[in-house]
């Protein structure tokens, strides 16, 4: 494991123990980020546990995991957006991602391939809601510190999330004929999942200090 | 060549995966300066509201101000100065009389006594403090009394639901506004009944002022000068507003009047 792949435990370690540890005084949508972390530090042990300890292909997990990473952070944006129709969208979307991760999982892609179709859906479902998120910010005519709005960050934190699954794009095209270059590119692509995972930490670990609304019914348009 | 071919493969894809962490910045940083420019010509409404209510409460108080001037003057001269004329005509009369009899000492105690309780009355009226201390209702019902007993006007007070206490100063405005519409009612509508109905209700509270006069053609009052009239309904319209409620008349020629006030009950 490269010191960045425990950076990304040890941030994900970080979030899943406060956020129990603060389970209680969490508001509803801050506790689908911490099922988010819970989530992906599962993902995130095991698929190092079976590369470390089995030498076997762990892409499996990811077939298993995406969809709940998904599930996690969809709902933690439904409650941040108060459209209706986006809301049932969103909710549409879940029933959307399960059956497009059954069947590319069943039919399209093998286990031993990592899920490109499934992590690109996810994704551009994602940064669909966010950009929503963020221009309902915009439009919201409240007062208003942007750093002190939980949801900002988990979408900020998104767009990166967005653009890292691209640079994994640019990354299988390398590893064709430049493998070299492709691991220089994957850390460069591990930094930016880093910097997602921060961006999604930050408002779990500004709850431990109290100083944040409870809720992010400020936003209402 | 096909060296070449995979070194300009190579710079595009670094290209392009640069470009796309350049847009994601670019397009954090625009939406950074945007939503800052949004929070500033927010932060100017806000101001400029917050401004425009002061000043309206301002106006509000200082309307408030005279009109509690005028009230005291028409209270002096109308009943408490008539009242002293009376007392200093018996007086007069006692003077030159050769023998006062028992009678006419009660009567000139009793006209004594009557102006005590027209400068209680009035000084109650005009305490904040009384509603404060005794609530919306109680001094509603002290006011419809006090009209009642000048023997002109048959008042009824109609309360349904559960009482609950407004906020102290909406209690107040509110009272001020009655008081307002009460003071229309005997001055112009020559009623002989006059009925205040209270609501309350988990979700808003109403009161409704009724009488029997002469009613009036509401849009031609609203529509005269400031200086002629209309002012007082303005008045009672703008504070009920400022309670964040709604003001409603509902009146026409002999037909009485009728204004129902509705404010949120929290």
């Amino acid at each position: 494991m490269t010191p960045v792949e425990w950076l990304i435990l040890a941030i994900l370690f970080i979030g899943v123990v406060v956020g129990i540890w603060q389970y209680d005084r969490l508001p509803r949508y801050a506790k689908f980020l911490l099922y988010f972390f819970i989530v992906t530090f599962l993902l995130e042990v095991n698929a190092d546990y079976y590369m470390t300890a089995f030498r076997s292909n762990n892409l499996f997990l990811y077939h298993f995991f995406i969809p709940f990473q998904y599930i996690t952070l969809a709902l933690f944006l439904r409650e941040s957006i108060h459209t209706p129709t986006v809301k049932g969208s969103i909710n549409y979307s879940i029933f959307l991602v399960i059956a497009c991760a059954i069947i590319f999982s069943g039919f399209v892609q093998s286990l031993k391939e990592m899920p490109f179709y499934i992590l690109l859906l996810t994704r551009i479902l994602l940064l669909i809601w966010s950009l929503i998120y963020l221009q309902q910010l915009i439009r919201a005519n409240k007062v208003e510190v942007l750093s002190k709005i939980p949801a900002f960050w988990v979408s900020s934190g998104i767009l990166i999330y967005f653009v890292s699954f691209f640079q994994m794009g640019l990354m299988r095209y390398l590893i064709i004929d430049h493998h070299q270059l492709a691991n220089f590119w994957i850390y460069i692509v591990l930094w930016f999942d880093v910097a997602f995972y921060l961006f999604c930490l930050f408002p779990i670990l500004k709850y431990r200090n109290n100083s944040w609304p409870r809720t992010d019914e400020r936003h209402v348009l | 060549m096909n060296d070449m071919s995979f070194d300009i493969d190579i710079s595009i894809v670094l290209i392009l995966g640069l470009l796309s962490l350049v847009v994601v910045i670019g397009f954090m940083i625009s939406f950074v300066f945007v939503y800052q420019r949004r929070q500033l010509q927010n932060r100017q409404e806000k101001a400029t509201l917050h401004a425009q209510h002061q000043q309206e409460i301002l106006q509000v108080q200082l309307e408030i101000q005279n009109q509690t001037l005028q009230h005291i003057s028409g209270e002096l001269h109308d009943n408490i100065g008539q009242l002293m004329t009376l007392v200093r005509f018996k007086l007069n009369m006692l003077e030159i009389e050769e023998t006062i009899t028992p009678k006419q000492i009660e009567e000139v105690n009793e006209v004594v006594g009557k102006t005590i309780d027209e400068l209680r009355g009035l000084s109650k009226s005009l305490d904040g403090d009384f509603v404060k201390n005794f609530g919306l209702v109680d001094s509603l019902k002290h006011l419809l009394q006090r009209i009642a007993f000048t023997g002109k006007y048959e008042t009824d007070i109609l309360i349904e639901g559960e009482a609950y206490q407004l906020d102290g100063q909406k209690e107040i405005v509110l009272f001020r506004v009655v008081q307002e519409i009460l003071s229309n009612i005997l001055k112009h509508a020559k009623a002989k009944y006059i009925k205040v109905s209270l609501q309350f209700t988990p979700a808003h509270f109403s009161l409704t002022v009724q009488d029997d006069g002469k009613g009036f053609d509401y849009e031609a009052v609203l529509g005269r000068e400031m200086s002629k009239s209309g002012v007082g309904l303005r008045n009672i319209q703008r504070r009920t507003e400022m309670l964040g409620g709604t003001c409603t008349f509902k009146t026409a020629q002999n037909e009485g009047t009728s204004v129902h006030i509705q404010l949120p009950s929290l």
